[in-house]
């Protein structure tokens, strides 16, 4: 075992490193191909800003399949998913670039989801959530469809701040690396090392000031990532044959990963639905808009997303033993809505402050 | 007659505190026409002191503080006891806010709030205690029959922020009098054969007590004389070492006596007025009521308190110019004017008067009626129709047009 995680970690430095390198010339070369985000009325930053982070960490983890046969041979048994990261991580590099619509990104993530879940990558059972067992099959394919492509948008729209897309994806792929080194799935935990790696290199240069975005393609290619391997670990740890239905510890771990892109992005849409606009046309009432209209700094406002977002995941950990599956899943939803409630609690108070300061100066 | 409970306030005999000696006063006016109830704080008066009734009003006695932390409870327990017996409840203070949409919801009695000082904005309370205030006072109003502001700044603000058209109530003045010294209060008090600027207030910094100190220091001339709690708090005690050195200012603890507070006051040359917040303050009518020129700090409810004809400071150096003209004319003039709006509308009659139509009112109309509201929006395509679309934008009811 102990040889194992020696690869893992000289796949992590190696990666960490290679990032280091590749990042500033990818910024270089980055003006030339017009590879960067213009800033306008709704976005935060000022100046146009290179978007290569994503394909900085493509790249690597493709580099590191050239590297390493162990990890060829993961790729190859695993050629569906895959496959489907290529796909997006390429659809990724064309939004950014030329920027394609939607629908058409919409309907490939669709694809991708569909096709992991045909190779079987599929989420089987809610292992006891509202005392739900095993699903059948077409709510299999259904449920895979919509978390995957859900939890990959939502991750795509964290991007919005200087840090924080970075931050909340490494303490994800940490997790699941975690897990995949305790069940002994040491070729995964390597491919997991790796997009680590780069992805701390990418953090370097992602905090405030920002150099570099993620852009479409990180969040295409490490949305779907995390969102598929979780699945994966669910399917292929704590199997008893007979019962899937049983008690998962790491449905409720993982739940906890992805709680606040997800309920971010529910609420989001919630809201614009309810004050007659469409969904998908962008505004800034994100949780992170309204952390900086609050606070003013991107670090502050990164570090405190951060903070709950370890802070659910620890809750989710002590909790366990105590409360069931459903209790638990619904808990973490309350505690990030009732985050956001609180801040807009408090920034309603900051306005009428001022407003009051105001009226009374000026007779 | 209608049974009435007075809910808030730490008690009467009042001793001090604008809203203890309202209750006094309203007491006073209307035991014969209301059946009145005073709730106590049972930590203000202790075993010995309570008395079952107060000319003419029934006591309580509860055993919380009515300040700080404990006047949620105190209040909330006064406002459950009142359901008992009372028709109209007068809830002074927004700390029991959260119980009354329940007595809203389940009984008929009638609620008036009022809303004091903007109290969730003063910065001597925690953080989390501002965040409470301000809850709480959303939901006092929303769920009150009526509410009063003392000021009409206030009225102001809760019109833009709640809609609702709040009823301006001060308070009187017309308790004071004046009185001429003694030869033995000549001696105790040297500077009373001198001119002098006095200013009587709590000592806390949103009374700009450090302000008019550095001022008068270094002015050098000028005596002031500053009536205070000076031994309540760091900020007190840490002021009166600094300044209480300087030959000219005189800083005196708090002086209970009706009679010597007056004479004190009504002997002065000048009543300077630092409150930056709080609405109608009662210090300052009592002011205005011994016909003091007033020099106040220059903030919304200061001026309208003495509806813009007083002296007006924003800083240190404006109060020393102002200091410094002593045109003795001009004060003279001014302290008349202050006694004429004291005595149009700053008089205990004036005020119970008031609070008696407006308990009529709340307890005769019907419930519809009740809560005059501003209307919220007008429909524009009337408004261009009849040629005044200006008022399509709702800031220009509320904000005020300087028109001198």
């Amino acid at each position: 075992m102990t040889n194992e995680l020696v690869t893992i970690t000289i796949g992590l430095a190696g990666a960490f490193i290679a990032g280091l390198l590749l990042l500033p010339m990818l910024i270089n070369f980055s003006m030339r191909f017009g590879f960067t985000d213009a800033p306008n009325h709704r976005k935060l930053h000022k100046k146009p800003i290179p978007v290569i982070g994503g394909i900085a960490v493509i790249l690597i983890s493709c580099c590191s399949a050239l590297l390493s046969s162990d990890i060829r041979l993961f790729v190859l048994h695993n050629r569906v998913i895959a496959i489907a990261l290529l796909t997006l991580g390429i659809v990724g590099i064309l939004d950014d670039k030329i920027g394609l619509s939607a629908k058409v990104r919409f309907l490939i993530q669709l694809a991708s989801s569909f096709a992991i879940a045909y190779a079987g990558t599929r989420i089987q059972s809610l292992y006891g959530f509202l005392g739900i067992g095993v699903l059948p099959l077409f709510a299999q394919y259904a449920l895979t469809i919509i978390l995957v492509t859900g939890i990959t948008n939502s991750f795509n729209l964290m991007d919005g701040i200087d840090g924080l897309a970075g931050v909340v994806a490494s303490v994800n792929i940490f997790i699941l690396a975690t897990i995949a080194i305790a069940n002994q799935f040491y070729i995964l935990a390597l491919v997991l090392a790796v997009i680590l790696g780069s992805l701390l290199a990418f953090i370097k240069f992602n905090w405030s000031p920002a150099k570099t975005f993620m852009g479409d393609a990180g969040s295409l290619f490490l949305g779907f990532v995390m969102s598929v391997i979780a699945i994966k670990l669910i399917n292929e740890t704590f199997i008893t044959d007979s019962n899937a239905s049983s008690y998962n510890p790491l449905v409720t771990l993982f739940t906890a990963c992805f709680m606040i892109p997800v309920i971010d992005t529910l609420r989001v849409f919630a809201m614009r639905i309810r004050y007659g606009r469409s969904p998908f046309i962008a505004d800034k009432t994100h949780l992170h808009h309204k952390l900086i209209q609050h606070f003013m700094i991107h670090k502050s406002a990164t570090k405190k997303i951060g903070l709950l977002h370890i802070s659910i995941i620890v809750f989710t950990l002590v909790a366990q033993h105590t409360l069931n599956t459903s209790i638990i899943i619904i808990l973490q939803a309350l505690i990030v809505l009732s985050y956001t409630s609180i801040l807009n609690f408090a920034q309603s108070y900051s306005r009428w402050y001022r407003e009051i300061k105001r009226m009374e100066n000026s007779n | 007659m209608k049974k009435i409970a007075i809910i808030g306030t730490a008690g009467i005999p009042a001793n001090y505190g604008g809203f203890e000696t309202l209750a006094a006063h309203l007491v006073n006016k209307l035991n014969n026409k209301l059946d009145i109830s005073v709730y106590c704080s049972g930590k203000r008066y202790g075993k010995k002191d309570r008395k079952k009734t107060y000319d003419g009003a029934r006591l309580i006695y509860l055993p919380f503080s009515a300040n700080g932390l404990q006047s949620i409870v105190y209040d909330c327990i006064s406002i459950l006891h009142a359901l008992l017996y009372a028709d109209v409840l007068l809830v002074l203070g927004v700390p029991g806010g959260f119980i009354l949409p329940f007595v809203r919801l389940f009984t008929r009695k009638k609620i008036i709030v009022s809303i004091d000082g903007i109290e969730w904005k003063r910065n001597k309370w925690s953080k989390l205690a501002r965040w409470y205030l301000w809850a709480a006072e959303w939901v006092a109003v929303k769920s009150a029959h009526a509410n009063i502001a003392d000021n009409e700044s206030i009225q102001d603000y809760t019109a833009i922020r709640y809609g609702s058209l709040s009823n301006v109530i001060e308070y009187g003045a017309d308790h004071t009098q004046n009185v001429k010294p003694s030869t033995q209060q000549h001696i105790q008090y040297p500077f009373l054969s001198s001119g002098y600027a006095i200013k009587v207030c709590r000592i806390e910094p949103e009374n700009n007590v450090q302000m008019v100190l550095e001022t008068f220091v270094d002015l050098k001339r000028y005596p002031l004389v500053l009536i205070g709690n000076w031994s309540n708090s760091e900020y007190g005690r840490s002021l009166k070492e600094q300044y209480g050195n300087a030959q000219n200012v005189h800083l005196l603890n708090p002086i209970y006596d009706q009679n010597e507070i007056d004479m004190l006051r009504s002997n002065a040359t000048v009543y300077i007025h630092g409150h930056s917040a709080g609405g109608t303050n009662p210090s300052l009518v009592e002011a205005m009521s011994l016909a003091l020129p007033v020099i106040s700090f220059d903030v919304s409810y200061n001026r309208t308190t003495t509806e813009n004809n007083a002296l007006y400071f924003k800083n240190k150096e404006e109060l020393s110019s102002i200091v410094r003209k002593n045109d003795k004319k001009q004060l003279a003039s001014i302290g008349d004017t202050m006694k004429e709006i004291a005595q149009r509308r700053y008089t205990w009659d004036i005020i119970s008067d008031k609070y008696a139509y407006l308990i009529r009112a709340v307890s005769e109309r019907a419930h519809y009626y009740l809560k005059p509201e501003i209307a919220k929006s007008l429909p524009l395509d009337m408004l261009i129709k009849q040629g005044i679309s200006h008022l399509h934008s709702p800031a220009f009811f509320y904000e005020k047009r300087n028109s001198k």
